[in-house]
């Protein structure tokens, strides 16, 4: 009596199986790529029916390369990708690797967007200081022009003389606040501005 | 063309000069002070600016 079992063998068996008959596929490794491929099946028990899966190998592989041949085997695997479930995007570790990256890219933007505003050009703030303290004697100037003849009438004091004398005082004032630099104004400022409104930046 | 300048405002210009040249003067002056001083002493952006 002939016990069905008797035939079934392990894959290292079948792969001495092929051996022994002088197929290719002759090792373990074949047999297992050949299972992982579906180019052969193992049964329920973990065993391979060797006519069986002669045949099946036969069939699936291709016997120039002897890997599995076009639309035989298992299907393949398709590659992950995001796909959209439940309207939201499934997230792969890639994708989320990219949106990582694209993230930290939009931070260092805005970071660098912000020092360039925060941060000024010193030729630039050297024209705004002449510029600004030059307004400043400008005004001065022109506020003697302007202002002399008035006082000279009331003084009864000639107009030209009163406009010397004031050009002279202011420019005496100007000097001195030229001598004093506007560091020192500054600091001067900070001390005196302890009891007023605070200025920070 | 070149503007021509007061005594005063020569002598102004080399004390500037000399700050500006001089190592040991502070960032802020240099950027505050320096034109502060030549603004007040009404000497023209444009020679400040050569020498700064």
């Amino acid at each position: 009596m002939s016990r069905p079992d008797a035939a079934r063998l392990t894959r290292t068996a079948y792969a001495a199986h092929r051996k022994a008959r002088g197929l290719p596929g002759g090792t373990l490794r074949s047999v297992q790529h050949a299972i992982a491929d579906g180019r052969i099946t193992i049964g329920p028990d973990g065993k391979l029916d060797p006519a069986e899966a002669d045949r099946k190998w036969r069939n699936n592989t291709m016997p120039d390369r002897g890997g599995t041949r076009p639309g035989a085997g298992r299907p393949r695997r398709k590659k992950a990708k995001a796909e959209a479930v439940d309207g939201r995007e499934a997230t792969t570790m890639p994708e989320l690797r990219r949106q990582r990256e694209a993230v930290r890219l939009r931070r260092e933007r805005l970071e660098l967007r912000r020092l360039e505003q925060d941060t000024f050009d010193r030729a630039a703030l050297k024209a705004c200081t002449f510029k600004l303290w030059r307004s400043v004697r400008d005004r001065l100037d022109a506020a003697v022009g302007r202002e002399s003849p008035l006082p000279a009438a009331r003084l009864g004091v000639e107009e030209g003389r009163m406009y010397r004398e004031l050009r002279a005082f202011v420019r005496g004032v100007e000097q001195e606040i030229s001598d004093r630099g506007a560091v020192k104004l500054l600091a001067e400022a900070g001390k005196a501005g302890d009891e007023d409104e605070e200025v920070r930046p | 063309m070149r503007e021509t300048l007061t005594r005063e405002q020569e002598a102004a210009l080399d004390a500037l000069k000399a700050t500006i040249l001089d190592p040991a003067t502070p960032t802020l002056v240099l950027a505050i002070d320096v034109p502060m001083r030549a603004a007040m002493l009404g000497v023209p952006w444009s020679r400040l600016r050569s020498a700064l």
